[in-house]
């Protein structure tokens, strides 16, 4: 059975008694029209909903990145599917078996906080040990193999330290090694690379792909940097609005064409302009200020393009069949230059352009498109 | 529904054992002073309420508790805020000096009361050593520090006891806040005093005012301390709750009650006035 | 003001810092061991150990100290037992049923004893417990109770529940979580709890003389009844014994604090 992870209409709940703070002012936005939900929250006084109806499934080796911004719930989701908060409705089943009503310790999914939580009072290696010796194994057979996995992620060094003499970069590899001795059949991961800087960032991604090569586990990474989930991730999926999951894409993929025009915003790294797609004898065309571009798959009306930096060419003068923009503002940038054009009938569109432009502002240009993803306007 | 029960588990079973093991003895020992006082257990004596708070005596006996608490305590805190922030650093004066600070915490009270009585008795060992240099002639001439209306020797004994307590407070706070806040008055361009009057001190003050309000209260309500080396006319408010008890006849008992009961609504006020200042804090 | 930093003035005032702490211990120690001291005499002439030794071969004096000592650790275990499911409950339950056993707690501590004893004292009586070792070991705990829920609550309120939560996703059971992770890290704050709940009992005066009724006698009321009778000597060395075992125990909570590499608490 390939299919490690299998989450069924969960639904995801923030807050509670005691000191777990509300995550997200969000959450009062979202309305939700099941009685029987709304139902419930009242006998769970602290409690709000935050994500709806979620379903994905992870396969065995592949790794789900799930992006949203901070407060968006996907700390909550990852403990709702670790059994660290409760599940009220909706089912998470592990390589197979209904683990929804399950206690944290019996469910294979192991829980990865996102500063290393290691126990102050055991060495290294006992803690990397911890979750064989808890399961009865032999005392030397779990030092074995705790020995094997800080070898494997390049800490064997540190065994006899206790961690409050690590590194971060050490403490990371070390709670991996201990998540992964534990043979889980999921591995969830909260936020592992925020607030690190940078050389230890690169060094905890290593781990990470080295941890995902080492182990058959099915792996799901919350994070909010589109680099970190393209680094390590398989799939990547996102958190919209109304506490919905976007459908999952594959990562090599989703630049390309991204699900969704909210799940395009999340990403972060298209232009967006807005515009309309006409009917036309040579199938739909979204037309904007600038020209028209093919758009067969998108209904009729109004439309929004996203476009990355290297795909909009400027040209200089008016030699070509489209519309001339005049650049009215622009602001260049280390990565990428942002400029303004405006049409002869007024309306102006942002671009981003490759960083380095030689256009100036009251230019002519003209722009075309390599690539543009048209999604249909939201309603707001 | 298994959360909403886990939830309503974590809120009643505090409450409940908090209830029987805490709750219990307090409400069983104030019902009980509650009785006596209003006369339904021992002998009947209506009116002792009224009587005790017309009493000149219990207010003379409250009145010498509360010097005794506030003189003790500010000198204590004096001390305490003294050693804070001349001894707060890291070296190794500092920490010597904290160290000979905390000496008196682990001694008992008894202890001290005698020590003290000791040193400053008219007979004791200062008397001695003025009478070595030729100051007095006799133990009656040197000055009444115990037994003294005063009660000079009781808030030497209370600061000697307290003010480790508060130093220790205080420097915990210091430690835990670090310098960040006097280096930026600093380069603000205060001087070292000026920061410390401004922002050192407030902030301490404001850190400690729990613990300031713990010890008030403990020294207001300690019996050992008065037993040893306080005068017998008036009493300490603790020694003269005692004596009306141990006294015959069921109108001081009734008597003793109602004194008590006072000195517990003023614990509980203090106790309110505590929580409410560690949960600002 | 600069001239208070000044390493002299400091230095002097370290003197008189230490002057204040120790010279009421070292009067303790003096008077306890001077043979004959009299007023006016400054400095004893001769060391007379007969004090302390009768502290000690004296049947009235170590039954004295022995139910001091029994109260003690009797105390310290109960009110340990009991204040540590306390403080840990209350701790992970909600603001309001934190304050309230907070406040709870303070008000059994800083009720004057001989209010306590006062209103204890019928209590005990009706009991039938009045004028026993039992009946006041029984009050002593309310103010152990107090001391040490406020301790336990402190430490579960600055507990971190990802250390369980950690070991919950790794496979460990609530007994195992209990016994492998919680409880190593709770061996300095147990260490401190004992000593205190035992200090608080050893210590004691109003509570048992109310509820004892002069029938119990522990080692500060013995002090007391020697002062009170002129027996300065005794009443010194009996005080010194008093503060000995309590340095003892609470040095010892600290070795263990340092030798507990865990710093949780």
């Amino acid at each position: 059975m390939s299919t490690a992870l299998d989450v069924r209409n969960l639904c995801v709940l923030f807050g509670g008694a005691g000191r777990t703070e509300v995550a997200g002012q969000s959450v009062s936005r979202y309305t939700f029209e099941d009685p029987t939900i709304a139902d419930m929250l009242r006998r769970l006084p602290g409690y709000h909903v935050g994500l709806v109806d979620i379903s994905f499934t992870v396969n065995r080796g592949d790794c789900l990145a799930v992006l949203g911004v901070s407060g968006s719930g996907k700390s909550s989701l990852l403990r709702t599917l670790a059994g660290l908060q409760p599940t009220i409705r909706g089912t998470v089943l592990v390589n197979g078996a209904d683990v929804s009503s399950q206690p944290p310790e019996r469910r294979g999914v192991v829980y990865l906080h996102q500063e290393p939580v290691l126990f102050p009072h055991l060495s290294v290696l006992e803690n990397v040990a911890f979750p064989m010796t808890v399961r009865g194994v032999n005392k030397q057979t779990a030092m074995h193999r705790g020995v094997e996995w800080l070898q494997r992620l390049q800490v064997g060094g540190v065994m006899g330290f206790f961690p409050e003499s690590l590194s971060g970069g050490q403490r990371h590899r070390v709670a991996l090694a201990r998540a992964l001795c534990a043979d889980p059949a999921v591995l969830l991961l909260d936020e592992p690379l925020a607030s690190l800087d940078p050389a230890v960032r690169r060094d905890v991604r290593e781990a990470l792909q080295e941890a995902r090569a080492a182990s058959g586990a099915a792996m799901v990474l919350v994070t909010h940097d589109l680099d970190d989930a393209l680094a390590v991730a398989t799939h990547i999926t996102s958190v919209e609005r109304f506490g919905r999951l976007s459908a999952p894409a594959l990562a090599a993929e989703i630049l390309e064409q991204p699900p969704s025009l909210e799940t395009a915003r999340v990403l972060g790294v298209y232009a967006e302009f807005d515009g309309e797609v006409c009917a036309s004898p040579s199938g739909n065309l979204f037309r904007w200020i600038g020209g028209s571009v093919s758009a067969p798959l998108v209904a009729v009306g109004g439309a929004v393009a996203c476009v990355r930096s290297h795909e909009v060419q400027l040209h200089r003068g008016n030699q070509l069949d489209v519309p001339a923009l005049t650049v009215t503002s622009l602001r260049d940038g280390a990565r990428d230059a942002v400029l303004t054009v405006r049409h002869s009938l007024g309306e102006e569109a942002t671009l981003r352009v490759g960083s380095g432009t030689s256009v100036g502002v009251g230019e002519v240009v003209q722009v075309t498109l390599r690539h543009a993803r048209i999604f249909p306007s939201p309603l707001s | 529904m298994n959360v909403s029960s886990r939830y309503s588990r974590a809120v009643i079973v505090p409450l409940l054992l908090a209830g029987v093991l805490l709750g219990v003895p307090i409400a069983v020992g104030i019902a009980y002073l509650v009785a006596g006082a209003a006369g339904w257990v021992g002998s009947t004596v209506p009116g002792v309420a009224g009587r005790v708070l017309t009493d000149a005596a219990v207010w003379r006996s409250v009145m010498l508790s509360m010097w005794i608490a506030t003189a003790g305590t500010a000198i204590a805190l004096i001390g305490a805020l003294a050693v804070a922030l001349l001894f707060g650093g890291d070296r190794r004066l500092d920490r010597l000096a904290q160290r000979v600070t905390a000496l008196p915490l682990p001694v008992p009270t008894v202890a001290t009361a005698v020590a003290v009585l000791l040193l400053l008795s008219q007979s004791g060992w200062l008397s001695r050593v003025a009478a070595q240099m030729h100051l007095i002639t006799t133990p009656a001439q040197f000055p009444a520090l115990v037994y003294d209306p005063w009660a000079i020797g009781v808030i030497v004994a209370v600061v000697w006891k307290e003010m480790p307590f508060l130093a220790l407070v205080a420097l915990s706070l210091q430690s835990l806040r670090g310098t960040a806040l006097i280096d930026a008055a600093r380069t603000l361009g205060a001087t070292r005093w000026q920061a410390t009057r401004a922002i050192t001190l407030p902030l301490l003050l404001r850190g400690m005012a729990p613990s300031i309000v713990a010890v008030f209260v403990f020294v207001l309500g300690s019996l050992e301390l008065p037993l040893v080396l306080a005068p017998s006319s008036p009493l300490a408010l603790p020694m003269l709750i005692q004596e009306r008890r141990q006294a015959l006849g069921a109108d001081s008992h009734a008597e003793a009650y109602a004194i008590a009961l006072i000195a517990t609504v003023l614990a509980v006020l203090a106790a309110l006035l505590h929580e409410k200042l560690r949960s600002d804090a | 003001m600069t001239f208070v930093r000044t390493p002299i003035t400091r230095s002097l005032l370290l003197l008189a810092l230490a002057t204040f702490a120790l010279a009421p211990l070292l009067m303790l120690i003096a008077t306890s061991l001077a043979r004959g001291w009299f007023y006016p005499v400054v400095v004893p002439s001769g060391i007379d150990g007969s004090a302390w030794q009768e502290l000690f071969t004296d049947t009235a004096h170590r039954s004295a100290l022995l139910n001091s000592l029994i109260l003690g650790v009797a105390t310290a275990l109960t009110a340990t037992a009991c204040a540590l499911p306390l403080g840990r409950a209350a701790a992970g339950s909600t603001r309001v049923v934190r304050r309230a056993v907070a406040l709870l707690a303070f008000t059994a501590v800083a009720l004057p004893p001989v209010v306590l004893g006062v209103g204890l004292q019928l209590t005990v009586l009706t009991l039938g417990l009045g004028g026993t070792l039992f009946g006041v070991f029984l009050s002593h705990l309310v103010p152990a109770l107090g001391y040490l829920t406020l301790v336990f609550l402190g430490v579960f309120t600055r507990w971190d529940p990802r250390l369980e939560e950690a070991a919950a996703t790794l496979g460990a059971t609530g007994r195992m979580r209990w016994r492998m992770v919680v409880l190593p890290l709770l061996r300095r704050p147990i260490a401190e709890a004992l000593a205190l709940g035992f200090l608080v009992s050893w210590a004691q005066v109003a509570l048992t003389l109310l509820v004892g009724g002069g029938a119990v006698q522990t080692l500060p009321l013995d002090v007391l009844a020697m002062l009170q009778s002129g027996q300065d000597q005794r009443a010194a060395a009996g005080a010194l014994a008093l503060t000995i075992p309590a340095l003892i125990v609470l040095s010892a909570s600290r070795i263990v604090a340092r030798n507990t590499s865990a710093v949780v608490a």
